[in-house]
């Protein structure tokens, strides 16, 4: 049997349920993993695993060591969702004095123990695996676990959302109706799925930047502007949806 | 398809609701399934062709870079599907196999029933010409569905858009061969026939049409020619110096760095140019015992493209989007004897950027 975790982090679980949901319909998925560590399910063995799947970016120290710990428990780690690739939405407050925060949020902020910049656990550990979206698809846990189970991993050829938009036949929003999308910056994976209720990618699978430098990206954004999206939405965003991403683009 | 050039200098003339007698009678007297441009739901997709309410008779497109509009008026030309979409779907099951790959099955494709492509335009009856030579016989899935074309509709363009230059890769706005019949639309109401092949003369002497007037040979002719024009003033030189341009300027780094400084990379316009043709091959796991190997329309212009085992060979975007303009300009002509590009100007339309196509070309010329 294979040894399967699931660390959650700073996250809102919706990759766990997302997970979880695709898992218990592939039944005969099931038979083949063992699935050691769970806390949502109240799985708490942590002796060792074949693969670890991380949900959830690094906020504090402690969740820095427990990292460190479970990955020296691992064969193999994978990052689930946005959140554990690129920062994810708490990355809305990178950049923000967080000590400011605390201060006028709670009385002994000093017993607080919280980054201002989220952390992508790649910062912390070696990542083996990736997958992407906010929240993941289902799909691709499933995926991931039956290419394991017969000796491989799964090929992941990350494109623009543009391609799916395009492959699924429908009419682009940004050149068809003006609606400003990020479709064309961001990671494939979601189906286009915003494109097809008429409605604008809002980047949720994380920005291309291992393609797009700042140069571009700015770009890209400048045309958003012109088809009328207002400069607070682009910082929200650019930042929302990658620690990463918000090193490329201009404070508001 | 019957491949036979007939110039005829006869043109027949009846209204657009000839062209519902014309697709009843393919689908009643002939039995064949009609596929084409269809207007459903406020926007002109590809589909089957059942009667004249599927066809995009009241509408036109308004195109700029980057932009698109569907409006009022009779002159629609395309939008951003092709009959590629018919010929090379964009996700193709090609071999279903067991997982111990001891049963393999290549997907049998119906071919006993008879398509005809309906209203398609100048140019993109030159893009099929451009995919028979590229691809023909080699993709199973292209093969079989292009054999099961029996005949080609062809309408063609009297009032081009804006971003179409068809006349000057010489892939429009009229037709001449290749083709069973073809049709323009003089005003909103006439409509001037003619016809390619013996097929194409049965089936519109079956419409009982009226022979054309001179005047109204001499109005078509006219602004056939004003439209050909139109689409061929575009480029500072001609085709055989911007060939040689290009490949005298194909290492020039800061020249293509310049041109492609808008570009983002999405593909969009990979995807909905007629004659892109490169796919990428999916295997999934179905189930406990089955694996999929699919083809899915991939493009020069993604990141993707270039990753190979062992490493990348076009990691930089400029390089990716020069090739896009070497091949269709030069390499096309290489492999098949034609350009790769027939000048449709859907890659203009379509990209979110606004990158227009003529404008790069003229700036990789000149600059
Ligand atoms: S709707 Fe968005 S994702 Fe789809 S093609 Fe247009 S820009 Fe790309
Ligand atoms: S040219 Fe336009 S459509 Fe093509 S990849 Fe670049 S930005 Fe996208
Ligand atoms: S390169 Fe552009 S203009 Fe030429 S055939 Fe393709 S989409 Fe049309
Ligand atoms: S231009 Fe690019 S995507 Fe199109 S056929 Fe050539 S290599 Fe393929
Ligand atoms: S490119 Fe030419 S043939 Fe094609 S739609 Fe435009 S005018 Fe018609």
């Amino acid at each position: 049997m294979i040894r399967v975790a699931f660390l959650k982090l700073t996250s809102c679980s919706g990759c766990l349920n997302q997970s979880l949901v695709a898992l218990l319909s592939n039944e005969e998925l099931l038979g083949k993993f063992e699935f050691a560590y769970f806390t949502e399910l109240g799985l708490l063995t942590e002796d060792y695993f074949d693969i670890l799947f991380v949900e959830g970016s690094v906020s504090n120290s402690k969740q820095e060591k427990e990292l460190r710990e479970f990955r020296k428990k691992s064969k193999t780690l994978v990052a689930l969702g946005t959140c554990a690739v690129q920062g994810g939405i708490q990355s809305l407050r990178s950049g923000e004095d967080v000590e400011e925060v605390k201060k006028t949020v709670y009385p002994f902020p000093d017993k607080i123990d919280i980054y201002s910049d989220p952390k992508p656990i790649s910062d912390v550990v070696k990542v083996d695996f990736a997958i992407t979206g906010c929240p993941i698809n289902g799909d691709a846990v499933v995926n991931f676990l039956r290419k394991y189970d017969v000796g491989g991993l799964p090929l992941i050829l990350p494109e623009s959302v543009c391609c799916e938009c395009k492959r699924n036949g429908l009419t682009c929003v940004m050149v068809a109706q003006g609606t400003p999308c990020l479709g064309p910056v961001t990671v494939s994976g979601c189906g286009a799925l915003c494109p097809s209720f008429q409605r604008g990618c809002y980047g949720c699978y994380g920005l291309r930047t291992w393609d797009l430098d700042k140069t571009r990206l700015e770009k890209f954004f400048d045309k958003l502007l012109k088809l009328g999206a207002p400069e607070s939405m682009i910082q929200v965003i650019a930042r929302g949806y990658g620690y990463r991403s918000y090193k490329y683009v201009r404070r508001g | 398809m019957i491949n036979v050039s007939i110039r005829t200098d006869l043109y027949y003339v009846g209204n657009i609701y000839d062209l519902d007698k014309l697709i009843r009678i393919l689908r009643e007297t002939y039995g064949r399934r009609l596929q084409g441009y269809k207007y459903y739901g406020g926007k002109v997709t590809w589909g089957e062709i059942n009667g004249i309410s599927d066809l995009p008779l009241s509408v036109e497109d308004y195109v700029e870079p980057g932009l698109y509009r569907l409006r009022e008026g009779y002159r629609f030309r395309h939008s951003s599907v092709s009959p590629k979409l018919f010929l090379l779907p964009s996700k193709q099951i090609y071999i279903v196999e067991s997982n111990d790959f001891s049963q393999a099955k290549v997907l049998d494709y119906n071919v006993s029933i008879q398509y005809v492509l309906f209203g398609i335009k100048p140019c993109d009856l030159n893009a099929i010409n451009v995919l028979d030579r590229m691809i023909g016989e080699k993709n199973p899935v292209y093969a079989h569905r292009r054999r099961s074309i029996s005949a080609i509709i062809v309408e063609e363009c009297l009032e081009p858009n804006n971003n179409c230059f068809c006349g000057v890769m010489n892939s429009g706005p009229f037709v001449e061969k290749d083709f069973d019949i073809a049709y323009a639309r003089l005003d909103d109401k006439r409509v001037i026939f003619k016809y390619g092949s013996s097929f194409g003369r049965d089936v519109l002497s079956k419409l009982e049409l009226r022979i054309a007037g001179e005047k109204e040979v001499y109005e078509y002719l006219e602004k056939t020619k004003l439209a050909r024009e139109r689409t061929s003033a575009v480029f500072k030189k001609s085709m055989k110096e911007i060939q040689e341009s290009l490949m005298n300027k194909a290492r020039d780094k800061e020249l293509w760095l310049k041109i492609s400084e808008n570009c983002v990379g999405c593909g969009n316009c990979n995807f909905v140019c007629p004659t892109c043709f490169c796919l990428e091959f999916d295997y999934s796991i179905n189930g406990e015992d089955q694996g999929v190997k699919i083809a899915n329309w991939t493009g020069c212009l993604l990141y993707s493209y270039g990753q190979v085992a062992g490493g990348h060979f076009r990691p930089e975007l400029y390089t990716r989007y020069r090739h896009f303009i070497l091949h269709k300009f030069v390499f096309y002509p290489r492999q098949i004897e034609r350009l790769g590009c027939v000048g449709c100007g859907r890659c203009i339309t379509w990209c979110p950027m606004s990158i227009d196509l003529r404008e790069c070309v003229n700036n990789a010329i000149s600059g």
